[in-house]
């Protein structure tokens, strides 16, 4: 069997979760390597789940939350961000690449960019290869 | 619109079928109707413009005759199936249905609104209440807003309201977890691409889960009683329904689990359909694998849930309306009817909105000014409380318990309200095309109603553009009520000059309208299609006709554009900058679901009326302003809500008040307090929103939100890793 990454998307329940359930009802299509995990606001992942993730296997970990200035409490997703960035240092630290890690604003309208941003980020990740060897925790 | 969606979904499941849509005029005028065309054709839909007149066997195929109307030719086309759109007609007993209760019929032989403008949704007999295709054709969002506003008509007449209220499980889940899994087909949209019967198969081997089951529409009625059922007779203390999303169906399956004794937080859904069967149509073996995983997550993080119970919140009685256009007006009206204290927030001078400036209204001409001067009379008669020149500056709190900023004078009074209704009306676009504001005799479809106010236009050549700044690359969505009314204005002018009208569509759906279209053209007005844009250089309009295929020049004297009704951008941004309203593509005030709750926002307690949605004709507004006010109605009847259990709480033995989580709670939710041993942090539950945010500051895993503790995400993270079995 050929590899394919396992990737996790952490959706926050205002907008990107949303705008996955919009991509569903226009029927825009995307890779099937991705599973959804919904939390109530980018801002309420921690550091630890991300971790987790890549140390049970994961190719690859992608937050989405709402847009800039759109986040239904206000700064969660200012808080996500800063925390993305501190993780991407970390992992690297880890000997994980931190493109492996990605960081997106999807809308609850936006059922199209959610197909796109999904097909891209596997696309990326199954350019990086299976997660293994030098990197992993 | 329905013979699109066939068709794109016939591609999805037969890949190579070759299609065709014959069509008179492409009517995809609802939201998201005009992109989801726009897909159609990428995806390879051929649409024909033509007529079919008859069809007949041919050795073993089906050919059928059609009139091209763009070519002119008549074209044989072959074909393995032919699919017939017949129109809607009358239910068949309406008649006898319209002699009970004493109803008048319009000449189509649908129930005949009392006035359509102003009182869609009222019979032509007092206390009689009309809504969804019993007037006339419309779709299911429309159908929706309007059973919800003759819900709040009906209302008005009922003097004693009284609730039955719910008592909601506290307890459930004792003990080991026994799971039930129920697996949706939703007919074909998740079976036709999942194997439903494996995955629920494959449930009854994870962890605690005791039942698996397959279920063609879990939502349906009967499915919800059988759950029930089987709830009480498995001693089921958990639920899973692998389904569509719980942002439109968790409240539905939560009811039921109330119904069976149990708290509605031992319930979790699986999104297998918008976030698998539908975005994975072509790859149904990874869907079914996918599906699998998604299950055992739910079953995963469902192992650790527990019975949830929010606290009681009051409501405070009053309702704030912003914005006093038609639909503002009418949202109050129906709330004053029913008993509520309402305060409408306009920031102009005057209530009326877009009314103020028209002329005749389509589709039975009445004048916009007498509308109004019944509805101010109204108003002044009502309890209403009327704020004229006034702006909401800020506005806190949750449902039930909102406390709104309004400057009035250069003065902020803060006040309580229960409920806001949005009805913040739209914008024109300002065309930038065919020389407007260079040549004075263009005008919009607006000023041209200026015009009439003043007095008929006579001997003149007047030509009319449809569609200026709709259905465009930078704005995909039709406008909806230009049409209509350019088709009515037409009608006026054609009296008394000449009438050329460009068009890309004809769509007059509405009630009355296609009879306009038609007294137009009696009246000598000339209908040409165009699909390039048509050009203006002061004297002639030229435009490449259709139908005939010749270049037109067509001499003007006056030009009036169709502008596209657009978001009402600076208010809209200050809504989304206080209250985080989410917005649509296209920049209008987004519904809770279009088609579930088209007059709801997806925050509590805030509903949408009239064009801040989106576009529409008036009656279209009425209706969508008396759903509203149902739906206000119905939260203010209560005396307390139950407030959302998923907030935070501290551990107060972890706690060694670091002031971490208080720093980053944007709602200042969490306090200090002293107990024995020292300070630690405590959350109030009224004012915490359940973001998060604090549990992943605290160093010291103190702080833990309730729905979403770091034990259920980890444990769903693990599931998802688990090879398949
Ligand atoms: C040229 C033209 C012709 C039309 N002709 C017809 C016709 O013949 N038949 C028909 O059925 N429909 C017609 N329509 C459509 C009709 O005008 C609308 O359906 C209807 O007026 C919408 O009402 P509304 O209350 O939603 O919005 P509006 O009438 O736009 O009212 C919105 C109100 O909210 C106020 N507001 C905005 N922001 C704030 C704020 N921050 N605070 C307080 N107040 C605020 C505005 O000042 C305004 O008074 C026509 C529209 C146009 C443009
Ligand atoms: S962050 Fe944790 S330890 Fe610090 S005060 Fe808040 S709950 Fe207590
Ligand atoms: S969950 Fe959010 S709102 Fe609630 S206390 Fe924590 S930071 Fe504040
Ligand atoms: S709610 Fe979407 S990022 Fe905060």
């Amino acid at each position: 069997m050929t590899w394919e990454p396992s990737i996790l998307v952490f959706c926050c329940n205002w907008c990107s979760y949303t705008g996955a359930d919009a991509a569903g009802i226009s029927r825009y299509q995307y890779p099937p390597n991705v599973q959804i995990v919904r939390v109530m606001c980018s801002g309420r992942v921690d550091p630890g789940f991300v971790l987790r993730a890549f140390h049970k296997g994961a190719d690859g970990v992608l937050v989405t939350g709402c847009h800039p200035g759109d986040c239904h409490y206000q700064t969660g997703n200012v808080q996500a961000e800063k925390r993305v960035e501190m993780l991407k240092v970390l992992i690297d630290q880890l000997g994980i690449q931190s493109d492996r890690l990605g960081l997106e604003w999807i809308s609850a309208a936006e059922g199209q960019r959610f197909a796109n941003v999904i097909t891209d980020f596997v696309s990326k990740v199954r350019g990086l290869g299976p997660l293994n060897g030098g990197e992993g925790l | 619109m329905n013979s699109i969606k066939e068709a794109l979904l016939a591609k999805e499941h037969l890949k190579d079928v070759e299609i065709t849509l014959l069509y008179m005029d492409i009517r995809s005028f609802g939201k998201g109707f005009e992109e989801y065309y726009n897909r159609a054709k990428e995806e390879g839909i051929k649409f024909v413009r033509g007529k079919a007149s008859e069809v007949r066997k041919e050795n073993d195929n089906l050919v059928i005759r059609v009139e091209n109307t763009e070519s002119g030719q008549i074209e044989d086309m072959e074909t393995d199936l032919v699919v017939l759109t017949p129109p809607l007609l009358p239910a068949q007993n309406i008649g006898d249905l319209a002699k009970i209760l004493d109803l008048k019929l319009d000449e189509n032989g649908f129930f005949k609104p009392d006035q359509v403008n102003v009182l869609p949704l009222q019979g032509t007999k007092e206390g009689i209440f009309l809504c969804g295709v019993a007037t006339g054709p419309k779709d299911i969002a429309d159908s929706v807003a309007e059973a919800s506003g003759a819900a709040s008509g009906a209302l008005s007449y009922v003097k004693e309201k009284s609730h039955p209220s719910v008592e909601i499980p506290e307890k459930g889940g004792e003990g080991e977890p026994m799971i039930g899994v129920f697996v949706c087909h939703c007919g074909n949209n998740i079976a036709g691409v999942v194997d439903v019967a494996d995955v629920a198969e494959y449930s009854e081997g994870l962890e605690n889960v005791v039942h698996g089951e397959d279920m063609l529409f879990a939502c349906a009625d009967s499915t919800i009683d059988q759950i029930i059922e089987t709830i009480k007779e498995k001693n089921l203390n958990r639920v899973i329904v692998a389904a569509c999303s719980p942002q439109t169906h968790g409240d539905l399956f939560m009811d039921a689990l109330i119904k069976a004794g149990l708290n509605p937080y031992l319930f979790e859904m699986a999104n297998i359909r918008n976030h698998c069967s539908w975005v994975h149509a072509n790859e149904p073996e990874k869907a079914t694998e996918k599906s699998k995983t998604l299950v055992r997550m739910s079953v995963a993080r469902t192992n650790l849930s527990e019975p949830l119970i929010g606290e009681k919140s009051s409501v405070t009685k009053s309702a704030l309306v912003i914005g006093g256009g038609i639909a503002g007006i009418t949202a109050a009206l129906d709330l004053d009817a029913q008993g509520i204290d309402v305060t409408l927030v306009e920031k102009e001078k005057e209530v009326g909105g877009r009314l103020r400036e028209l002329h005749l209204l389509s589709p039975e001409g009445v004048e916009a000014s007498k509308l109004l001067k019944q509805k101010l009379g109204e108003l002044k008669k009502s309890n209403v409380k009327v704020l004229t020149s006034a702006q909401v500056e800020d506005v806190k709190g949750y449902v039930g318990n909102f406390t709104v900023g309004t400057s009035l004078n250069g003065e902020v009074v803060h006040e309580e309200f229960g409920a806001i209704i949005l009805a913040i009306g739209s914008d024109l676009y300002q065309p930038k095309e065919f020389g407007y504001r260079e040549y004075e005799n263009v005008i919009t479809n607006l000023e041209l109603e200026e015009q009439m106010n003043k007095g008929a236009l006579e001997n003149k050549k007047v030509t009319f553009i449809q569609c200026v700044g709709a259905r465009n690359d930078e704005y995909p969505g039709c406008s909806r009520y230009c049409c209509e009314t350019a088709i009515h204005q037409a009608a006026q002018v054609a009296e008394k000059c000449k009438v050329n009208f460009l068009y890309r569509d004809v769509r007059t759906f509405g009630k009355g309208a296609e009879e306009n279209y038609k007294k137009a053209s009696e009246k000598g007005a000339m209908f040409f299609r165009f699909v390039d844009d048509p050009e203006f250089d002061g004297k002639d309009v030229r435009v490449k006709d259709v139908f005939s295929g010749m270049e037109l020049a067509l001499p003007t004297d006056l030009l009036v554009l169709s502008a596209a009704m657009r978001p009402n951008v600076e208010t809209v941004d200050k809504l989304v900058e206080m209250m985080k309203v989410p917005l649509s593509e296209e920049g209008f005030l987004m519904e809770r679901h279009v088609k579930l709750g088209p007059v709801e926002s997806t925050i509590a307690g805030v509903f949408l009326a009239g064009c801040a949605a989106g576009p529409k004709r008036i009656d279209e507004t009425v209706a969508s302003a008396s759903g509203a006010a149902a739906k206000a109605a119905a939260l203010l009847s209560k005396d307390e809500i139950l407030v959302s259990p998923i907030v935070a709480f501290v551990k107060e033995d972890n706690c060694r008040w670091c002031a971490r989580c208080s720093e980053v709670c944007p709602y200042s939710a969490i306090e200090i307090v002293e107990v024995e041993g020292g300070k630690v942090a405590r959350v109030n539950s009224a004012m915490c929103t359940g973001c998060g945010a604090c549990v992943v500051e605290c160093p010291t895993s103190a702080m833990i939100i309730r729905g979403f503790k770091d034990e259920q995400i980890e444990a769903e993270i693990d599931a998802m890793m688990e090879e398949v079995a």
